[in-house]
């Protein structure tokens, strides 16, 4: 598959010396100050933007696509580009514009092959819509091992910890799978709150109930915070797992 | 024999034109490298490439190349290295190797190389002695040396576009150096002493001196509650004095700091000002 060729060469790129890659780099340049002919000085710069893509760096990548005359480029070749700046958009981490790439190259017409296909179940997994990703991924691989993991998994959503907590402490860190750390919180900020009421029985306002305000207000919208947080590491953990999966399926 | 020896002679004749032929190939393609912003490429480029030309033009212009490469890539002290070994074959690449090592010299805070570097260098063109009079002037101000400054500016002759805004915001960056308030450490710690907070108050943090002022007046009315509640001897009474207590000192100190934190500040904003107005009349003459 594509993805994997350029991981493999990224594995291969980080035993050889950075002379050689900039010797690659700049040769290509070489090539492409040398000719005139607007195809093979695209052709050129693809092979450019797939070496700094296998040096992992993705921008710069993506940088030397954008300069690629693509009218020089026959349908076949054009369909290499596009194909090529999806794989770097997910790389990236611009899953939004790899989701736009798809659909444009979708209603261009390109050919649908089975590589780009699992660059979109990718992107999907990492969108978080398990549900696109799902049927996709059922498209591409018939009654595939990881079917069932993307009906098995579900993501939580970090706003909806952060409410929670707020409703009622440490509720927000139960949501997201951390239910020892919930419990601690809501105990934390029980006790806060039983402190400061029993400060205000005994009018001990400036020495107890005031401090345990202040730290109760802490907790509170710290924990909340915290359960977002939780939440998000706790999505982008399963987003990892998944596409470790779908990778290692085919 | 006589053929061969023609030959032979025809091709010694050739060969240092031929040599030209791939020299000013390589200087276009790097030129080419520069307009596509491929600064790492262009310097591996010169590194690779730099043992064939040892004719002192040649050399010259790829010194000069790599250490403006190597200024793009902010790696400036390489860049002053290579710069330093540009000879004087080429009049335009001297004299901005010249400028350029000077402001990175100045970027570095080794202000005496930055006028050393200046000082040494004969230019042709008054454009040229004018931008080298405007860079001596700045690095006077990144001295704070207002005398030799003035000595500077009283020789400026505005009559370039590309330097004499520059000239005037230099003037209003002296102004500004010479109207800013001096601030003591020791009358900012007595502040505090008095009014917690108002040493902060007095380095211009109001926010800062008001949270202070707030958190001292709680705890101090906490000591009070604990002492009219619980006595003199109570655990209550022991812990929140020493919670003011420290607050107290901690926020003396806090605002001793504060004086030299605002010094900091205020050196480092004059200073950008006063080397960007050096860097842009550099980028407008020689880019």
């Amino acid at each position: 598959m594509c993805l994997y060729v350029p991981f493999s060469i990224s594995a291969q790129l980080k035993s050889v010396t950075t002379d050689a890659y900039l010797d690659e780099l700049t040769r290509v340049e070489w090539e492409i100050f040398s000719t005139s002919d607007e195809s093979v000085i695209a052709r050129l710069l693809l092979t450019k933007s797939s070496i700094h893509g296998s040096g992992g760096d993705y921008e710069q990548a993506l940088a030397t696509l954008d300069r690629i005359n693509s009218y020089a480029l026959d349908d076949s070749s054009q369909w290499e580009v596009m194909e090529e700046r999806i794989s770097l958009l997910y790389l990236n981490g611009e899953f939004e514009q790899a989701k736009n790439a798809i659909l444009e190259a979708s209603v261009l017409g390109y050919p649908q092959n089975d590589d780009l296909r699992l660059i979109e179940v990718l992107n999907y997994i990492s969108l978080m819509d398990l549900d696109q990703a799902g049927s996709l991924y059922e498209k591409l691989n018939p009654g595939g091992d990881v079917s069932e993991v993307f009906r098995a998994k579900k993501f939580r959503k970090p706003t909806r910890a952060f409410n929670l907590s707020l409703l009622l402490p440490g509720s927000g860190q139960m949501y997201s799978g951390h239910v020892l750390r919930g419990v601690t919180s809501l105990g934390i900020q029980a006790f806060l709150f039983t402190y400061g009421i029993r400060g205000i029985q005994g009018r001990y306002f400036f020495t107890e109930a005031l401090p345990s305000v202040a730290l109760f207000q802490g907790f509170y919208f710290g924990g909340a915070e915290f359960a977002r947080e939780l939440t998000e590491k706790r999505n982008r953990k399963i987003v990892n797992e998944l596409s470790n999966q779908v990778l290692r399926s085919f | 024999m006589k053929r061969s020896s023609l030959l032979l002679i025809l091709s010694f004749g050739c060969f240092p034109s031929i040599c030209q032929i791939a020299f000013d190939k390589n200087y276009e393609f790097l030129e080419h490298l520069s307009a596509i912003g491929a600064y790492k490429e262009g310097v591996h480029f010169i590194n690779k490439n730099a043992s064939s030309y040892q004719v002192p033009g040649q050399s010259d212009t790829l010194n000069y190349l790599k250490g403006v490469f190597l200024y793009r890539l902010k790696s400036s002290k390489e860049s002053i290295g290579s710069l330093s070994e540009v000879g004087n074959t080429n009049k335009t690449f001297m004299a901005h190797a010249t400028f350029l090592s000077a402001f990175q010299y100045a970027y570095l805070g080794d202000h005496q190389s930055a006028e050393s570097s200046l000082a040494t260098t004969n230019f042709e063109r008054d454009l040229n002695r004018e931008l080298r009079l405007h860079l001596l002037a700045g690095i006077s101000l990144l001295k704070r040396d207002i005398t030799q400054f003035d000595s500077y500016s009283t020789q400026f002759s505005r009559q370039y576009f590309q330097i004499a805004p520059f000239q005037d915001q230099f003037i209003q960056n002296k102004e500004g150096l010479l109207k800013a308030k001096r601030k003591s450490p020791l009358v900012a710690g007595v502040l505090s002493g008095v009014v917690p907070g108002a040493g902060k108050f007095y380095v211009g943090k109001v926010g800062e001196g008001y949270v202070t002022l707030l958190l001292s007046a709680i705890l101090g009315l906490q000591v009070r509650e604990a002492y009219k509640k619980d006595g003199p001897s109570s655990f209550r009474f022991k812990l929140f004095t020493g919670l003011f207590s420290t607050l107290y000192v901690a926020n003396i100190w806090g605002s001793v700091l504060s004086v030299k934190i605002y010094k900091d500040d205020f050196n480092e904003t004059f200073d950008q000002a006063i080397l960007l107005n050096m860097h842009v009349p550099i980028r407008t003459i020689f880019d």
